[in-house]
């Protein structure tokens, strides 16, 4: 029951942090001095005061700023997220479209990240000061060190334009039409439905974005797994269970692996909330229609409906998974259920 | 503990290095085998192994390789809305204006489209006659008829957005007079009209299929008009070639082959705007195979298309420029009020440079704002600055000598006309100004937004920016750098009142060579005062497959697709 309670706790708490991002966002975007109908408006037109006034009434920037919160918050809880006025299209819509091909390349980014990171953090933990250990750390130096931008266009250099092992930029082939909508993510929209034509050109062009936006995350995962695997090794329970003659996978895997994956798990946590908000570069190199492109274009342009859509759907990725990081925790640990 | 008991943990000590060493090498497999394993995944889900992608695109398909980020080059197809340079190519294919201009290397060889012949003329020169085409169907099977071109321009004007200016500022109404016959009643004679009805938000819409879906042309439609979420839905109103049947915005966008086409069908089936946001990746899909034609190519990579035997790179004059704004009145000016200082700037650039280092050779100088082949651009070519650092030294002096310090101002992260990185191309600027003895230039980076607020505000001393053009005419570059309190002009306070008279005459003159001669000497008097040096003019380049054929760049439609077609 405290668990409960505490997960409705952090609900709440939620809500209200959502409450103050917007009030945070709104006040910021607007205190920027740049005005979002300049930007929008070419140089032709951008002196006509018809025109001018047409757009600030279209957009609701003819109100005083308080009552254009106001207005937005009230129309957001009837559903209506605003205008882009960069791109002038339903900001709700956009989103719609957007978030589940990040949220897709940003699972396929984690899955690598684990199932690769993972077994590095065993091995270099186990191996502590040999040459596995090295070899290890040095791949998750790598991971963590180089940049995004230059291993997404070498990726793409080496297997889409010389091996031609791989596809180039874009979520599916040429002229393939996306399956019809279900979760907006291709790959599990195809599964569903059954489309193995539309869902393998899905994984195949996953494979290089999801490697590079999951490199970072892959090498923080293994680094973190190494170091919290080797304290467990040296603590009195470890100890206990070799002493009770435990095999030592059996106190690797039961024992120093579960309570090492605590602090694992946080990290990974905060990473996915990143892969999720933070995909920026990865989408604009493989071309994919996430919310990251959709985010800059937004911040750069003073689009104010857009730049808060984008915001609160951040916010709340980055609440969701914090609870969902704190249920695991119970999870992993039942003294945390209990308290 | 017993020596027994200590045997036993050795034992049990040996036993775990090798249960170790199982789990590192279970571990090991672990890493190995699970991307290998996501690869026969992929292998198993589809019936070609995981190797080199299919050649997707058959001989009746056409990728182009764009970049269809939101905000940017591709928001709509809605006439009333659309004001993005990189769509242009694909809604010429859809929609179609009254006037066509096929080959933008001759900018006053016009053909009629929609429009039967060319306007008739009344003696006052303020009433125009334009008779339309008969049998002219939309998309939808409707008839096109002189109805429907007085809706699609009432409503780009009350839609009240970019490109409204081109159905409020030239003519004052425009009517019905039969079914296949419009008139156009004129605020002012002008001699570009033609010009300005090859605009494609001046395209004729299907009024009827519209107000069915939510548009108007009634005075409020920028308020009520609920069209544009039609038009988004992958809709279309037109008469083209080609029509829109995907709009998955940063995705990809399908034009398919109209069969019912009124004029010569088109040779494709469809064509699909593919969505590759760098320049680079773009050249890469062609040669790849993913894509046909490339709509960007760095301007240094340019040269090695041209060495693969392969591609092909289509090529042409842009009718786009890069000036530099000085302010020429003392608030913010101060010294640049002074035309003297402002010539002497003129001759201290190093244009070479720019046209053949930066730009690879991918741009020429025009003489001044017009850029070429625009009538009375020729004749001005021996007016036009170039390096001569004597020349510049003498100027400066002349107009007071230093030390003087101006503050040149750019939007950071900008990127220049033909893809130029702008902070490069400062940087080179500022070298070359301070050439001149007794000259700082202050490079101010600044926001894109704030830059280009405070330029419209007439507030930057000295700022560069591009200049695309909203019609192919001489008038559509005179008049917003030469007019008066218009657009770039008031931006640096210029004013000559012999321009504006000059303006006033020229676009009143319909005969070819006076009208020639009338831009000239505007652009003449232009170049004299000195208020905007023009750096280049790019020339438009985009890498194609050899295979494709009877594609041209166009300097308002960027590409010219309407006969493509590919050998096989």
């Amino acid at each position: 029951m405290g668990f409960w309670a505490f997960i409705a706790r952090r609900m709440l708490l939620a809500l209200f942090v959502l409450v103050i991002v917007s009030i945070a966002t709104f006040s910021l975007a607007h205190a920027v001095p740049g005005d979002p109908i300049e930007a929008v408006l070419g140089d032709r037109q951008a002196d006509n005061p018809e025109v001018r006034a047409a757009l600030e009434r279209r957009w609701g920037l003819d109100k005083p700023l308080p009552l254009q919160y106001v207005y937005y918050v009230g129309n957001l809880l009837q559903g209506d997220w605003g205008e882009s006025i960069s791109n002038r299209t339903p900001v709700a819509q956009a989103l719609r479209d957007r978030v589940p091909a990040t949220i897709e390349l940003s699972m396929f980014a984690l899955i690598f990240a684990v199932v690769l990171g993972v077994p590095l953090g065993i091995i270099a933990a186990l191996n502590q000061d040999r040459w596995p250990d090295h070899v290890c750390r040095f791949i998750t130096l790598l991971g963590t060190s180089i940049p995004v931008f230059w291993l997404g266009l070498l990726l793409l250099y080496v297997f889409f334009y010389q091996l031609k092992w791989l596809p180039g930029p874009g979520r599916l082939d040429v002229g393939m039409k996306p399956p019809p909508t279900i979760t907006g993510m291709v790959t599990i929209d195809a599964l569903v439905q059954g489309d193995w034509e539309v869902l393998r050109a899905a994984l195949r062009r996953l494979i290089l974005p999801a490697i590079v936006l999951g490199s970072f995350s892959m090498g923080i995962v293994a680094r973190m797994l190494r170091s919290s695997l080797l304290a467990s090794m040296g603590d009195d329970y470890v100890r206990t269970a070799r002493a009770k003659g435990l095999g030592e996978q059996s106190v690797v895997a039961s024992h120093a692996l579960r309570n090492a994956l605590i602090p694992t798990v946080t990290v990974l946590g905060l990473t996915t909330a990143g892969l999720l908000a933070g995909a920026v570069l990865t989408e604009t190199i493989f071309s994919w229609p996430g919310i990251g492109s959709f985010a800059v274009s937004a911040a750069l342009k003073r689009d104010y409906p857009a730049l808060l859509g984008v915001t609160l759907i951040v916010a709340v990725i980055y609440v969701l998974v914090n609870l969902l990081v704190d249920v695991i925790y119970g999870l992993l640990d039942p003294r945390i259920r209990s308290t | 503990m017993s020596d027994l008991r200590f045997q036993q943990y050795l034992a049990r000590f040996h036993n775990a290095r090798l249960n170790r060493r199982a789990l590192v090498q279970r571990a090991a497999a672990a890493a190995v085998a699970v991307p290998a394993g996501a690869a026969l995944g992929a292998h198993r889900v589809g019936a070609a192994p995981l190797a080199a992608p299919r050649r997707q695109i058959d001989a009746k398909t056409l990728v182009i390789a764009d970049d269809l980020r939101p905000g940017a080059n591709w928001i709509t197809f809605d006439p009333a809305w659309i004001y993005e340079i990189n769509a242009a190519a694909g809604h010429c294919l859809n929609y179609e204006p009254l006037y066509d201009l096929p080959d933008s290397t001759k900018p006053d060889e016009f053909t009629p489209l929609l429009a039967a012949d060319f306007p008739e003329v009344s003696e006052d020169g303020l009433e125009v006659i334009i008779p339309l085409r008969s049998g002219v169907k939309f998309h939808s099977g409707n008839e096109m008829t002189a109805d429907d071109v007085v809706f699609s321009w009432n409503r780009t004007k009350n839609i009240k957005y970019q490109p409204s200016f081109l159905a409020t500022d030239y003519w004052s109404s425009v009517e019905a007079v039969d079914p296949l016959t419009i008139k156009i009643n004129l605020v002012s004679q002008n001699a570009a009209l033609v010009a300005i009805l090859t605009s494609l938000p001046l395209a004729v819409t299907d009024s009827k299929l519209l107000k069915e879906n939510g548009g108007t042309d009634a005075e409020d439609a920028d308020q009520v008009d609920t069209a544009k979420e039609w038009f988004n839905a992958g809709n279309s109103a037109g008469t083209g070639p080609y029509r829109l049947t995907a709009w998955e915005i940063e995705n990809q966008i399908i034009l398919e082959k109209n069969p019912d086409y009124w004029g010569e069908p088109a040779k494709l089936d469809r064509m699909i705007w593919r969505n590759v946001v760098d320049a680079n990746s773009q050249l890469q899909a062609v040669q790849a195979g993913e894509a046909d034609i490339a709509y960007s190519v760095d301007p240094d990579v340019a040269g090695s298309v041209t060495e693969d035997p392969n591609l092909q790179l289509i090529s042409g004059p842009s009718l786009a420029i890069e000036y530099l704004a000085m302010h020429t009145q003392e608030d913010p000016g101060g010294p640049l009020a002074n035309p003297t200082l402002r010539q002497a700037l003129g001759y201290a650039i190093d244009y070479d440079g720019i046209v053949n280092g930066l730009m690879s050779g991918a741009a020429i100088q025009p003489a001044t704002i017009a850029p070429e082949p625009l009538p009375g651009t020729v004749e001005i070519q021996d007016k036009k600055y170039v390096t001569d650092l004597a020349r510049a030294q003498e100027l400066f002096d002349e107009a007071g000598g230093g030390p003087l310090e101006l503050t040149f101002s750019y939007g950071a992260g900008d990127v220049a006309e033909g893809g130029l990185d702008l902070e490069t191309l400062c940087t080179k600027l500022q070298a070359d100004l301070q050439q001149i003895e007794g000259l700082t230039i202050k490079l101010n980076p600044m926001d894109s937004g704030q830059r280009l607020e405070q330029y419209r505000a007439g507030k930057l001393q000295m700022t560069i920016g591009p200049w695309t053009p909203d019609f192919p005419d001489v008038h559509a570059y005179a008049e917003p750098f030469g007019r008066t309190d218009t657009a770039a002009a008031g931006r640096v306070g210029y004013s000559n009142p012999e321009v504006d008279a000059a303006l006033d005459a020229a676009i009143a003159e319909s005969d070819p060579e006076a009208r020639a001669a009338a831009y000239a000497d505007i652009l003449s008097t232009i170049i004299t005062d000195a208020p905007f040096l023009v750096l280049y003019q790019p020339i438009a380049q985009r890498p194609a497959n050899k295979n494709v054929q009877d594609v041209q760049t166009h300097s308002v439609y960027q590409l010219y697709l309407r006969n493509a077609s590919k050998s096989a």
